[in-house]
């Protein structure tokens, strides 16, 4: 018996064609979205190295930090108090702020770390702390994810005054037509 | 290359990328469109980066001159 409806073969759907190529890079707004999902300290420093590359560039950079990323974003001079026993564990296990990012390789107990950043500085590469100073000097704009900051009963007094906290809304706003990244 | 006259000099000797790019936007700001900035590097990627740079920004690159591995870029601000 033949359904009524009519079900798509999903294999001989035919492929949407590919939206039209616009005028190339001149057609996309000069805008850089980066979505800093982890806390690791090499990872957020790539993605200090693009944003602070692009907005010195002329870019209009947005960078939302939202997980492990929230991390870096919490003052040093307090401790989050979280709201209940889970999230007061929590947060006692992701202690600490900027300075407290572990190497996502080789980092064997901070070691790694010590290393690198004493390799980076005899280079004269500028270091996280720096790199957040340079970006908010540019322009840059720091969201922290508000889901991220409620599970983790985190409250905006916990965070950098920097900070500005914003849903995905704005995110898919500011990543619309712009060049994003993961990371 | 003839003798250009800058309004500005910025030292970017020992930095690494992306901060000479960083400290030439913010120098950038405080000129008047027309204005030429100088940036001295000791950094063989500038030669690539700095055209790179004035490329995206729409500032234009004037060029450079090179004396004991001591480099000398000549940026004029945009209009």
């Amino acid at each position: 018996m033949d359904s009524p409806v009519s079900v798509p073969n999903p294999v001989a759907a035919p492929v949407a064609a590919p939206a039209p190529a616009t005028d190339g890079a001149a057609a996309a707004a000069n805008k850089v979205t980066l979505i800093v999902f982890s806390g690791d300290m090499d990872k957020v420093w790539a993605a200090f190295n693009i944003a602070n590359g692009a907005a010195a560039s002329g870019m209009d950079v947005t960078m939302f930090f939202t997980f492990w990323g929230l991390k870096i974003l919490k003052r040093e001079d307090r401790h989050p108090k979280g709201d209940n026993w889970m999230t007061k564990m929590f947060l006692f296990m992701t202690r600490g702020g900027l300075h407290s990012l572990k190497l996502s390789n080789l980092h064997r107990g901070g070691m790694g770390k010590w290393m690198m950043e004493k390799m980076a500085k005899a280079k004269n590469v500028a270091s996280l702390e720096e790199m957040l100073k340079d970006a908010v000097d540019l322009g840059v704009k720091i969201y922290g994810c508000e889901v991220s900051t409620r599970i983790l009963g985190i409250t905006r007094e916990d965070l950098l005054d920097c900070v500005e906290i914003r849903g995905i809304a704005t995110v898919i706003k500011e990543a619309t037509g712009s060049t994003p990244f993961f990371i | 290359m003839t003798e250009i006259k800058a309004d500005a000099s910025l030292d970017c000797k020992g930095l690494l990328c992306p901060k000479p790019m960083v400290e030439m936007f913010k120098k950038m700001r405080g000129l008047i469109p027309g204005q030429i900035l100088e940036v001295l590097s000791d950094d063989e990627l500038a030669k690539k980066n700095i055209p790179d740079w004035c490329t995206k920004t729409g500032n234009e690159y004037l060029g450079f001159t090179e004396e004991n591995k001591l480099l000398r870029f000549f940026v004029k601000k945009r209009a």
